[in-house]
Parts: C-alpha cells; structure tokens; sequence
C-alpha cells in the first residue's frame, strides 16, 4: 500500500465529521502537502473499520435517536467521493519524475500510530524454494494421483453424480456454508465481544473480549437510575411477541386458502391463483411497504371508505395504532406461509377426508385430526419461516410503524449505522437470532416436529 | 337395516350424463354388487348414495327417507374407499374408534369397541400398531372395522379388493361375505371384476354407459343375460352376428354366416331384426353323428388349441379374425386334439344359446 508514492503522502483528515467530535485519527503533522480544495467532498468517506469515528458521545440511547453525524457516516460509497476529486499539488519536486499530465496519485487515509505495513511481498530465495518443493513433490502426487482418484471414485456419491458434478456440488455448497454463512457470522460473532475502539486502538492492549455489549440490553449503562435496561428490554420482548401475532394472523389467513388451492381448485384456475399470488411480489418492498402507508394513511382509501359507509366519524390513525405495520408485516412474507402449506396438504389424499366426513366429522374435526396432523410438518416450515423473517423485518417497521414504536431490528440498525457502534450491534443482532432460534426450537418439541420434517417440504 | 332406493337417479356431471334414470331397490340385508367396466357411473350411484354427490334429477331414499340434502356425515351409511384411506398417523385402534370419537364417546368405551371390532375381524389384540405396520388384507379389514364402528344400515364398497394380490382377492371373497353375514347389513358393493360380484352377490346390477343393463343374481345374470352387453360383459361368450329369419315364442333363427343357427328368444324377437346370437364356449362341443338337429351346428377351421387342465381351449374362425370363436371342453380321458386348419363340425344345446337383439358389445 505505501510502495507507490512512498515519498508524498497526501494524508487527508476526514472531514464531515461533527467538530464535537474526535477525528478518527489524530492527523499528524503532514510531511506533505495539505491539500488546497476544501476538504467538503470528503464526507462521503465512510471508514470501513467500525468505530473508526469514535461515537462515544452518540450512544444512541433513545428511540428514534438520530445525531447530527448521521449523516456524515451514512454514505458508504467511497469511490465516487474520491472520482470527483480536485487536488493541486503544491509541490511536484517531492513527486516521482513522470511524464506530465500522467501523475498519479494514491490517497491514503492514514492512521498515524499504525505501524506502517510490513513488507509482504514474495522474495527471490521464498519463489526459489518454493519452485524446488513443488519439484520434489510433483513425482509422489503423480504417482499418487490415481490412487487417489480411485478411492474417490469408490465414494458412491462421485460414483452416482462424476468427479465434476460432484466437486462441483461440494464446493459450492461447502463453499456457500463456510464463505458466506460460517465465516462472516463468526467474525460478527467474535465482534459482539469487543470493545469499540478506534481503528488505531485494535490489536492494541485495549483491545480485550468483554461481555458488556450482551449486558447493556440487560442492564443498560453502568450509573443509569434503572437497574434494568427496560426500553430495550421492552422492545426486544414487543418484537417477539408482535411477530409470533404476525405469524398466527399469517397462518390463519394462509391455512384456508392453501387448503382451498390444494384440494379443491384443479388446472387452470389453479395456475391462475397462483399467477395472483405471486405477481404482487414482483413489486419491490419498499413500495409495497410504502402503498400499504398510503391505504392506511388518515386520508388514504381504508379511512375514507370507512366514512364514506358511516363506520367512522373521522380518520382513525391505522399507522399509530400499527395496523399497518402488522398488516404489511403479514402480507410481505405470506408467500413463505402459503406455500409450504400448500405443499403439505397437497400430498394429502383427498379420500382421507371425505372418510373422516362421512364417518361423521364436522369441518373442525377434520382439520383438527386428518389435515393438520398430516400438514404439520409444512406448518412448521412455514410458521418457523415467517416468524424469524417477521423478527428480523426492517424495511417494514421502519416505514409503517408507528411514531411511538419501535423493532428490534431498528435499534440493531441504529446500533451499527447512526452509532457506528458495531460490537454493539453485532451483540444485539446475536440476542435476536439466538432468541429466534430457542423459541422455535422450543415450540417445535411443543408440538412435535423434527428439523428433519421441516426439511422435507 | 334399510333398503336403499334409487328413484328414477339421472346424474350428469355438465353435458355428461353419469348416470341415466336409473331405478334400482336394493333389499335390507341384500349384499348388493353393482358391476360394469371402468367409467361406467357405478361409482357415481355410490357416491350418491353415500352424499358426496347428489342426483340431478330423482331421489336415493334410505330406509324410507329421502336423502336428499342429507350430508354424508349423517346418513346411516359407511364409505369403503378403493385405496382404503386409514389414517396413516393414527393407530388401528384410533382409526377404527374415530367415528366414535368424532360423536364424542369416551376413550374407554371407544377402546372398548375398537377390541370388540378387531375380534370381528380377527385382528385382536392389534389396536395399538400403526396403519402402516399392516399387512394388506389386515388394512382391508381394518378399513371394514372402521366403517361398521358407526353401526351403519348400508355399507357400501368401492373396489375395496381390486389393490389386493389374486390370492389375498379370493380369500378376501370369502371373509367379506362372512362378515356380511355376522352382521346382518345392507352392504352395496362396487367391482370391475364379474369374478368378485358373481360368487359374494344375492344380486348384481350390470352397468354400462350410464345404464343399468340388468339386475339379478348371480345365475340369472349369467345364463339369461338380457342384453348384449351383459352376455358380452359376465363370463365369455361367443357373439353370432345376423338377421332373424325365424322366431317364435321360444325360439329364434338367426342367419348368420356360418348358416341358420337357433336361441332362446326371450327378447321377442320378430322376423327381419338384427340380432346377435350368444353361444358360451362350454356350451359348444364337437359335434357327433347324433348331433342332427336343425339350426344347432355349424362348420368352423381350428386356429389353435391350448391346453389348460381341466378344459381343452379350441379356437375357432370367426367372423371376426381379432376374436375367434372359442370351445372349451372338458378334459376327460378321451379328449381328442386337432391340427391347425382343420375343419371341424360344432353343435351346441339351443336351449343354452340366447339370441338378443343387436346392441353393444363389452370389449375385453
């Protein structure tokens, strides 16, 4: 990283950043010259180290919190900040020769304790020896080799599916687990027990695990009058519980009409209420979102067809009393409840039924004891489904909710992105998952289902 | 107990008509068989008389109560489906007990019950397996148990034996009349396969097309068949096409291209009219030089023989070269073999041939 204009450094002091504020690093008197435009085009830099613009005077301590420097930290797109870029440099003597108009320039935004980088590259003695073992290798793995791709052909599986099909299956599943599930979820993990420091203080003797990112939700700052954290506490709990109301509603809504298009609509008219479905979803979420604020808004087309029967004397706030949010809650992950559903009840032999009819069962009965106990397993699917994205739902709340409420999932927002506080964040984003997790595996032995079963729909 | 009535029953299903007026009394006790191909609306009078569907036009009456509007939840019948439809997550004991338990019995006595039934059923002791752990003649007779726990008047069976194997079918046969008979109820049963109707039924209705072809037992059906279809339809036989150039009261001659060949006219058939005449392959023999009679023999080439132990099979030229006629003859110690291409003279018992009018065929 330094080995291109070792000499001229342009070091640039992020600016944009409230004055109330420490600057992410300590700027040190430049060696090199400070750059003439104002610094303005600048604040579109976001560190992409969290905790970089050390938010210790900004914990977002209230809902709806929202500091001055939000918007500072908000952009991440740091290339386009730095192509509209205007630097005169005022003095070329200290650049390496180059042919002119061809100058180019490397900013680094750098970080005055840090150590300057060791040198990585490969030296000639490393390539040399490397060159040498990979000679003295090469014979035994080609003499190995076919022992070897014997063996795996003994694999079933390779046997079944060829080498290339199979490797292909096996890296990419392998790969998509390890790369894109495991790995970031452990380095967020290993976050959620950190303090957070500024970039120059990582791997630094303050950089110690700690657990009060966890404690904090419980017990909130050290000093506050509360013993308790309730504002979080009480979102966390009103998140858990609103979203298992959102999947029950989802389910009562789901339940009837996946049963209606598995066993009594047939051919066309079937592919048809599928069509209906599943149009309405290529319409992205946030518009969806944004509609549903509309229909229920005071003016919106539910208020006035209500006054306009005589139900309502005048607007009733739908968006205060969440009515939105629990219906556009409901509506954006109903495909995820049908589905599963349909699929279960559709393996359902429709003898099995009318058997139960005409032994005498009413309508209840029937899908108490023949439908659901055979359906259970695609209820589960889709229950579990539901609920954990319904827990984890963003865009919804942050647009329909009510002024006074807030999810869980807003205070983890804040957390990482108004607070820059992503220890913290990770901490609280792992409470939720993990909560998910104990609560549906609880009432999956409740009503037992096996993962297994979950899988198979 | 009651007698099922179909009252002038038409069901159409759109332009489709399932079922075509048909008028049926099936008796209190009866064990009832209706019997025609696939497609023929045997099921559909079932399920009519079960309620899952009601007729277009006429009335099923129950005992002596219309039917009509009357769920199949509450009729006194009970449905046996074809492929059985036991609850698989259920025990035996909870299959054969969920009638009671959906009429609100308590556990103990619907436990009760279920032992009485698999006593019926021979299966005691089995109530707490699961559906699946169970043979195929066992869910049969679960199935059987499971449907009389409501104490039903009329039980009625949709093929309920067609999934079973040719050995467990017959012995099914047997047991299915047996507890016909132990109980003492109307059963209604539904088949494809005439084997299964003519040795369980008092009576059989034979359907085709919609239509009720004849009704009668067993003996009836086989013997006196009343149109061609049924001769065509229950056991083989051997179709004679021709015009009546003959007929009286007992009798009538039909011209057909193996010559005048003579049946029972039943039918009133009268001079002029197309006919078929139905000879059973058992009713034909080779003819001997007693065999004098006019209009009761005919001339015919062997296609081939197979031997089938107890019947010598001779297949004879027929009109048609996809349907040769067909001779079968006891197997005593003298029976005699022809080469291919021989010429041989037939004669038959016109008492035992039954000339019909022309009309449609079964195709096997």
């Amino acid at each position: 990283m330094s080995d291109g204009v070792p000499s001229s450094q342009i070091i640039l002091a992020q600016s944009g950043i409230t004055p109330s504020l420490p600057t992410p690093s300590e700027p040190t008197p430049a060696p090199a010259p400070e750059p003439t435009t104002p610094a303005s085009p600048f604040s579109g830099i976001n560190p992409s180290l969290p905790g970089s613009n050390s938010p210790s005077g900004i914990s977002p301590s209230l809902p709806g919190f929202s500091a001055p420097s939000a918007s500072s930290a908000s952009s991440s797109d740091t290339k386009d900040g730095i192509s509209n870029l205007n630097i005169t440099i005022t003095n070329p003597d200290k650049l390496p020769e180059l042919p002119a108009g061809q100058h180019e320039l490397k900013l680094v935004i750098q970080d005055g304790n840090a150590q300057p980088p060791a040198d990585t590259g490969l030296g000639f003695i490393e390539i040399f020896i490397a060159i040498v073992a990979a000679l003295l290798v090469a014979p035994f793995i080609q003499r190995q080799a076919g022992k070897w791709s014997a063996n795996l052909n003994a694999f079933q599986f390779v046997q079944r599916n060829g080498v290339a099909i199979s490797a292909y299956l096996l890296i990419f599943t392998l790969g998509w687990i390890i790369f894109m599930i495991i790995l970031p979820q452990l380095y967020m993990f290993d976050f959620s027990f950190r303090h957070n420091l500024n970039p120059s203080e990582i791997g630094g003797p303050a950089d110690t695990y700690t657990l009060k990112n966890y404690t904090y939700l419980i017990f909130g700052r050290e000093g506050d009058a509360d013993l308790l954290n309730w504002l979080h506490l009480e979102v966390f709990t009103k998140t858990i519980i609103a979203s298992v109301i959102v999947t029950l509603i989802n389910f009562a809504l789901c339940y009837p009409l996946a049963y209606f298009m598995a066993q009594s609509v047939r051919g066309r008219n079937q592919r048809l209420l599928f069509l209906c479905l599943l149009l309405p979803f290529w319409v992205n979420e946030i518009l969806r979102a944004f509609a549903f604020k509309l229909i229920f808004a005071d003016l919106g087309l539910v208020n006035s067809f209500l006054i306009g029967l005589g139900i309502l004397d005048q607007p009733y706030d739908f968006l205060s009393a969440n009515v939105a949010l629990y219906t556009g809650l409901t509506y954006a992950y109903i495909l995820l409840m049908i589905f599963p559903l349909y699929n279960a009840i559709e393996s359902l032999d429709p003898n099995q039924v009318e058997a139960a009819r005409d032994m005498g069962a009413s309508w209840l009965k029937i899908h108490m004891r023949i439908v659901m106990p055979h359906a259970k397993p695609g209820i589960a699917s889709g229950c579990t489904m539901v609920f954990m994205l319904t827990a984890g739902a963003l865009a919804a709340p942050n647009i329909l909710g009510g002024p006074s409420s807030l999810w869980f999932t807003q205070i983890i927002y804040q957390w990482y992105n108004t607070g820059g506080n992503w220890p913290q964040g990770s901490a609280y984003a792992f409470v939720l998952l993990i909560s998910c997790i104990i609560f549906v595996r609880i009432m999956m032995r409740v009503f037992n289902v096996g993962l297994g079963d979950i899988a198979k729909r | 107990m009651s007698s099922v009535e179909l009252d002038q029953v038409t069901i159409r299903f759109g332009d489709f008509v399932a079922v075509d007026n048909c008028n049926l009394t099936i008796n209190s006790g009866e064990f009832f068989s209706f019997l025609g191909p696939s497609g023929c609306g045997k099921t559909t009078i079932l399920r009519a008389i079960s309620g899952f569907n009601e007729p277009t036009e006429g009335s099923v009456r129950i005992g002596k109560d219309d039917m009509r509007g009357i769920g199949p939840n509450n009729r006194p019948t009970a449905l046996i489906f074809q492929n059985l439809a036991l609850f698989p997550l259920m025990s035996v004991a909870d299959n054969i007990a969920f009638a009671l338990e959906v009429r609100g019995v308590k556990y103990n006595e619907r436990r009760r019950r279920a032992d009485e039934l698999l006593n019926l059923i021979a299966l005691p002791g089995q109530g707490d397996k699961m559906v699946s752990e169970l043979s195929g003649g066992q869910m049969q007779r679960v199935a059987i148990a499971r449907a009389l726990a409501v104490e039903p008047e009329v039980l009625l069976l949709d093929e309920p034996l067609s999934a079973l194997d040719l050995k467990l079918r017959q012995h099914m046969r047997t047991e299915l009349r047996a507890i016909q008979q132990r109980v003492g109820i109307t059963f209604i049963y539904i088949t494809h396969d005439q084997g299964e109707a003519l040795t369980m039924s008092d009576r059989i209705a034979v359907m085709s097309a919609g239509i009720v072809q004849q009704v009668g037992n067993g003996s009836e059906i086989y013997n006196n068949p009343a149109t061609s279809f049924v001769a065509s339809f229950v056991g083989e036989n051997n179709a004679f096409q021709g015009k009546v150039s003959k007929a009286d009261g007992e009798f009538a001659v039909i011209e057909t291209s193996f010559g005048p060949l003579r049946g029972i006219n039943n039918r009133g058939l009268t001079e002029g009219d197309d006919a078929f005449l139905f000879i059973r392959p058992e009713v034909l023999h080779p003819a001997g030089d007693d065999d004098t009679e006019a209009d009761a023999n005919f001339e015919s080439d062997v296609i081939k023989e197979e031997f089938e132990g107890s019947f010598l099979h001779v297949f004879l030229r027929s009109e048609n070269e996809d349907k040769p006629y067909k001779m079968a003859i006891v197997n005593d110690a003298n029976v005699q073999r022809r080469a291919t291409g021989e010429t041989v003279k037939i004669g038959f018992d016109p008492r035992r041939a039954v000339a019909l009018p022309y009309g449609e065929l079964a195709d096997e």
